[in-house]
């Protein structure tokens, strides 16, 4: 499922109008887990990409069943998107041609495995700056569909 | 239930496990018991002697959930961590296992393995290990 | 509680003639967690330190219930140990002066923070061992007690 512009524009990694994100995941019971994510990127029109930079449960989730519905946490009016699909960590170590939903462990690692080259991690303000970071690999996202969550039409197909 | 390959049982029963127990507020006390055997594909027998049932009978009593890690050189080769919920009856300890994860350390650790098709996770343990059990 | 010589002398990695141990956590509502661990150093007479390389329940469980036991796997020769007390990550980033029941996180990250470079895994068989390795803090347990793992004497007191 390809996003559209808007989509992509504010998902982008280092754009002026980038949001933050809520990626949420569940274990096979439903327990669900919800992480805070300000750092996305999109690739191929329907991959958002995210650091691991401190999930935990997150990981524990997607390690059990692998999939995610993210949501757009601080919108511009409109933006009011929640995106699913089948969602992995893709980490340091996964062979160079380890393949999830068509993208390769390679590829992600050798461009967004280091996401301070991407973006500046320490653009938030320096109150709620993280210390240190340490980066294990890259969540992956591929978007299957995008709903609205607008109190008023939450659920409504919007791709 | 989950379901245990042949590469697991041969590990469990040939060096036992540590087994994690904890009180229902949380507080853990790990016994470790050097041999296992099997019940079908998701049961794992323990014999313990009075001194181990009787450390962890409190536990038990009011908190059934076990985790199983593999003792002795399994502890190396065979990483896997195994979880149910157990039962003490005299000094025989069954547990029923409900999860499993490869903790092999890299990319794949905390891989719940229980979630995917049995033949699968034999293909995954033939492309991780070079053993497909323990040695002779 | 201080360990004793042949504790402090074992609690090595495995390659430096020391031992695989266990570590068990749990829940703050009792389901535990125990995996195997080859990073293992004794820090100073009364803590044992462990690489958070690849943690996860332990780290979810250590967040919420603040204690561990530690038993040694492999080899044994007649350490029949199981080391109890609290239990924490500390994670790079913590402040220096940061104190967990004696031990000062900045210590503890200068010495043990950066293992791979200290105690590279080389001598670890192709087939087991981790392909990348990114350290996010060190896990520390302060002993309170050390009790017999021996089947025939279980839970007896050492220390």
């Amino acid at each position: 499922m390809k996003l559209t512009d808007e989509m992509k524009e504010v998902l982008k990694a280092g754009s002026s109008r980038s949001v933050v994100t809520y990626l949420t995941t569940s274990n096979t019971t439903g327990k669900c887990n919800i992480y805070l994510q300000p750092y996305t990127d999109v690739y191929k029109d329907e991959f958002i990409f995210s650091p691991d930079l401190f999930a935990q449960k997150t990981k524990i989730n997607i390690n059990e069943n692998r999939v995610g519905v993210m949501t757009v946490a601080n919108p511009e009016a409109g933006m009011t998107w929640a995106f699913r699909g089948p969602c992995n960590i893709i980490q340091w170590g996964h062979p160079p041609k380890f393949n999830f939903q068509g993208v390769t462990a390679g590829e992600v690692l050798e461009r967004w495995g280091d996401w301070g080259q991407l973006e500046a991690l320490d653009s938030v303000d320096a109150d709620i700056q993280p210390k240190a970071v340490g980066q294990r690999g890259v969540i992956v996202l591929k978007v299957e569909e995008v709903y609205s969550y607008k109190s008023e039409e939450s659920g409504k197909k919007i791709l | 239930m989950a379901t245990l390959t042949p590469r697991m049982k041969g590990w469990l029963e040939r060096f036992g496990c540590h087994i994690g127990t904890a009180t229902k507020k949380g507080f853990p006390t790990t016994i470790v018991v050097e041999q296992a055997s099997i019940e079908g594909d998701s049961t794992v027998v323990f014999q313990l002697t009075e001194a181990q049932a009787n450390q962890i009978k409190g536990n038990m009593e009011e908190n059934p959930y076990v985790a199983l890690a593999p003792h002795a050189i399994a502890s190396i080769r065979a990483a896997y961590q195994f979880k149910g919920a157990a039962t003490l009856s005299g000094n025989t300890l069954k547990v029923d296992l409900t999860e499993i994860y490869c903790t092999k350390p890299g990319p794949e650790a905390a891989l719940r393995l229980d979630v995917l098709p049995p033949e699968h996770v034999v293909k995954f343990e033939e492309s991780r290990w070079r053993d497909i059990g323990p040695p002779k | 509680m201080k360990m004793n010589e042949e504790m402090l002398n074992a609690l090595r990695t495995i390659g430096s003639g020391g031992v695989v141990v266990h570590l068990t956590t749990c829940s703050a509502d009792g389901v535990p967690n125990t995996v195997g661990e080859r990073f293992v150093a004794a820090f100073g007479e009364e803590h044992i330190v462990i690489a958070d390389m690849f943690a996860q329940k332990t780290k979810v469980n250590l967040n919420e219930n603040p204690w561990g036991v530690i038993t040694v796997a492999h080899p044994v020769k007649g350490r029949y140990w199981a080391f109890r007390g609290p239990c924490t990550i500390i994670m790079w980033g913590a402040e220096d002066d940061d104190d967990f029941h004696g031990a000062k996180a900045g210590e503890v990250l200068r010495e043990w923070g950066d293992w791979a470079a200290k105690e590279p895994p080389s001598e670890v068989p192709p087939d087991i061992r981790p392909p990348a390795l990114c350290q996010r803090g060190v896990i520390t347990l302060k002993v309170d007690e050390v009790y017999s793992w021996k089947p025939e004497e279980s839970g007896k007191k050492i220390l």
